[in-house]
């Protein structure tokens, strides 16, 4: 529930140099603000934006730029000087300004206003399409909502473009596996790809095997080739190692011989010794005799025996490098034997370990075991090793054929799969884009419409049988954010700016501009309508008041200011809608020292009471009030019943015509009833007849004349209480027929009497009595 | 007449609750699939996938 406002408080705020409160009456949900120009109604209108929208909306365009906060605070007050403070029942919220922003503290108490100015009104209507988009965008900004509807529209698109790629390499892929179909002599009973599935059905393990063990049995045959040359190298190697062996044991044998038997074992006694010596020079003693006796020059008589034995060391040292060659080239042939027993035996198990094709030629005998039997064997068969690297070829060509339609076949497959699941996928995209547009165009559609039926409806609340189903809003399909405007003209449909008056256009803005406001929380905005009435012409005006009062009543609560006289003069005697209740505020001269200052804001009848109630008693004042009250409640009479009065010129009548135009049977008649709805239901009701009232103050209506409107010597002859008691009468008269609610008894819909809107008051009888 | 609720999410509402009546959209998904439509952030790979699940989801049904 939004608490109804309380007060509004500005202090150095534009036209409030000082600081002014304006107090909200209780259950006054509409606040007019009458005064003339230059009066401060748009400095209060300013203070909601202020406090709403953290700007001041009056002061823009005026050609004054940019920087326009620094006129917020009133002329010579600083920034820091402004304050303007909204309190409602629940809550207080306070703006202040902070460089060029307004802070509002607490946030949360901020108010939700809409501030209309009588510009924003000519912008509404003059405004370019895309302009006047701006204004409703958030009702139907929907760029979100749009940004998805695209991605699936793209979506759309890109699968199209993906299905007709996949068709095209379906094709592309089956014309190559025709290709290979016919290769294949185009076999009988199959297509392309039948043939192609067929073929791939086969195990791709066996040629792959065949591929495997053709290969073996090719390298096996290679390597027995080589084996007989390598086997009679080795050979040859020993044959020779062997001479060279038998030739150095006879040098060795020779070389002992010629410095005897034993000099062979000295000389391996001094090779150590010398070795010795070269380590250990200077011995005290011989490391074999350990006798001191020749230990010098040892080192020397060794080398001295060494030098005589040195061609028994040469041949010595040659016999061991012959024989160890002999030993190496005898192990060399060794391994060659072993080498192609291991070949043959390779080769044995590699035509034997596999089931060859038919087609494949063998050996019809194994490898010899001897080794000089292999140069034969290979000889014989040659031949058919080599016809083993033709087959191979083959079974290779054929691996790489299979391999090829597998990929051919398999991506054929994955296209033709592709395109079955697009061409189910697709229509459901395409179904759903289709939905969201339809929905997106209702919607905004939907919207367009229930502004455009509301904005009919208010209009035609000032205009009637003009507004109903004659205006439209439309959103230009061909133009992103453009809103046309369209109405009803003699029939024809066109832009209202093409025949409406100025103050139809006006009209129409306003209603734009409120069935706008009534669709954002309404129950929680403050509706601020800144003089806007200013172009509207005098028959119409009353009709948009009742309408700005019907439609207050949705709203958190209304402000409307203006400088319209006769709506002042309406309120004051109680003429205005008399089924709506509201606060009138009425601001008087401005000054730069004082500010803005409130007036009274009573009721003529309400002024009487107060002067009533004042002592002393103003007589001549009292006299002169209770006078003009009673002229306006004997008219209201007079023309209600169709009373005979003189004609006068400018239809201006005196009591004196108007008190005796009520007479006969319509006096005696003349009734009212005062229900009181407060008691419950029914309610309490309380009769009053008029003619007391009327015949006391038929006496005493001289009074009037004599006191409350010339200057006359006869007053003096009066006691100022039958001026007190003529007013009193009027009083009686008035409460009797107004409610200070709900007005004057302006309705005959009962069909027995008049009453007025809130049915407090009940005028008998409904027609004069014949 | 008050609506509070944003357009595009409002939009939103309508057309997924219609997509799910079609069989398009899957109905346990609703909100998530409104709150992605509404911001905007729903790809064309999203679309995709959901479109497909609703409809395995009705094939399977």
């Amino acid at each position: 529930m939004i608490a109804p406002l309380k007060s509004l408080t500005l202090t150095s705020f534009r036209g409030s140099s000082g600081t002014f409160t304006l107090s909200f009456e209780t259950n006054r949900r509409l606040t007019l603000l009458y005064g003339e120009n230059g009066t401060g109604k748009t400095t209060i209108c300013d203070a909601f934006e202020f406090l709403a929208k953290g700007n001041i909306g009056s002061l823009d365009e005026r050609g004054m730029g940019a920087g326009l906060a620094k006129y917020w605070p009133t002329a010579e007050k600083a920034a820091a000087a402004v304050s303007v403070i909204l309190e409602t029942h629940a809550s207080k919220c306070t703006g202040t300004i902070a460089g060029t922003k307004v802070v509002v503290a607490p946030e949360s108490a901020r108010p939700r206003a809409e501030i209309l100015r009588h510009r924003r009104i000519l912008k509404l209507m003059e405004a370019q399409p895309k302009d006047r988009y701006d204004e409703i965008a958030r009702f139907i900004d929907i760029d979100a909502f749009e940004k998805s509807e695209e991605s699936l529209r793209q979506l759309g698109k890109s699968l199209a473009t993906e299905k007709q790629q996949a068709s095209t390499a379906e094709q592309e892929n089956l014309t190559v596996l025709q290709g290979y179909y016919e290769n294949a002599g185009s076999p009988a009973g199959l297509n392309p790809v039948t043939w192609a599935e067929q073929k791939l059905a086969q195990p791709a393990e066996d040629l792959a095997a065949d591929i495997a063990a053709i290969g073996k049995l090719r390298t096996a045959f290679e390597a027995l080739k080589g084996l007989p040359e390598k086997l009679e190298l080795r050979r040859q190697a020993v044959t020779a190692a062997q001479g060279a062996a038998d030739t150095a044991d006879q040098n060795q044998l020779a070389a002992t011989a010629a410095v005897g038997d034993s000099a062979s074992d000295a000389l391996n006694v001094l090779v150590a010794g010398d070795a010795y010596i070269g380590v250990h020079p200077n011995v005290a003693e011989c490391p074999l005799c350990e006798s001191a006796e020749n230990a010098a020059g040892l080192g020397a008589a060794i080398k001295s025996r060494l030098a005589k034995l040195e061609t028994l060391q040469a041949s010595t040292l040659e016999w061991r490098k012959q024989h160890g060659l002999f030993d190496s080239a005898k192990q060399a042939l060794q391994q060659a034997e072993s080498d192609y027993v291991t070949a043959v035996n390779t080769f044995a198990a590699a035509q034997g370990g596999h089931a060859w094709k038919a087609d494949v030629v063998l050996p019809s005998e194994a490898a010899p075991t001897d080794s000089l039997g292999l140069t034969a064997w290979l000889t014989t068969n040659a031949a058919i090793a080599e016809t083993w690297a033709t087959v191979d070829v083959a079974w290779r060509d054929e691996s790489q054929s299979r391999a090829q339609t597998k990929t051919v076949l398999e991506r054929f497959q994955s296209n033709t799969a592709r395109v079955k699941e697009l061409n189910a996928l697709i229509p459901k995209v395409d179904d759903a884009l289709l939905q969201c547009v339809e929905e997106r165009k209702a919607f905004s559609d939907g919207i367009m419409s229930d502004i455009a039926q509301k904005v009919g409806e208010l209009y035609d609340l000032v205009h009637p049988g003009e507004g109903l189903n004659k205006i439209a809003l439309e959103l230009d399909p061909k133009k992103r954010s453009s809103l046309e405007l369209k109405a009803q003209f003699s029939g024809k449909n066109a832009p209202p700016q093409a025949y409406f008056s100025q103050s139809h256009l006006d009209t129409l803005g306003l209603c734009v501009f409120l069935a706008l406001a009534l669709r954002d929380q309404p129950e929680a905005t403050i509706l601020v309508l800144d003089d806007v009435l200013s172009s509207v012409d005098e028959p119409h005006v009353e009709r948009v008041i009742g309408m700005i009062y019907e439609v207050s009543t949705k709203f958190q609560h209304t402000i409307v200011s203006t400088h319209y006289r006769p709506w002042r003069e309406k309120f004051r005697w109680g003429l205005l809608k008399p089924d709506q209740v509201c606060q009138f505020v009425e601001l008087t001269a401005w000054s730069l020292s004082h500010g803005l200052t409130l007036s009274g804001s009573i009721p003529e009848i309400g002024r009487l009471k107060t002067l009533l109630g004042e002592n002393p008693p103003d007589v001549q004042s009292i006299t002169g009030k209770a006078g003009v009250i009673l002229e306006s409640l004997l008219d209201f009479l007079t023309l209600k019943y169709g009373c005979a009065v003189p004609r006068r010129p400018g239809g201006i009548h005196t009591l004196g015509d108007l008190l005796p135009a009520i007479n006969g049977k319509l006096l005696a008649a003349l009734k009212v009833e005062s229900l009181d709805h407060s008691a419950g239901t029914p309610p309490a009701i309380s009769a009053i007849e008029l003619k007391p009232i009327l015949d006391e103050i038929t006496k005493i209506a001289a009074a009037r004349n004599v006191i409350g409107a010339h200057f006359n010597p006869n007053a003096f002859d009066l006691y100022p209480t039958d001026g007190i008691n003529f007013a009193k009468h009027v009083e009686k008269l008035a409460d009797a027929l107004i409610c200070p609610d709900h007005g004057w008894p302006t309705k005959d819909k009962s069909g027995t009497h008049w009453a007025n809107g809130g049915e407090t008051r009940r005028l008998h009888p409904l027609k004069k009595p014949a | 007449m008050t609506d509070k609720m944003a357009p595009s999410a409002k939009l939103a509402a309508l057309t997924v609750d219609r997509l799910i009546t079609s069989g398009l959209l899957r109905a346990d998904k609703r909100d998530a699939l409104v709150g992605r439509i509404a911001a905007g952030t729903m790809s064309g790979g999203d679309w995709k996938l959901e479109i497909d699940l609703a409809s395995a989801k009705e094939t399977s049904q």
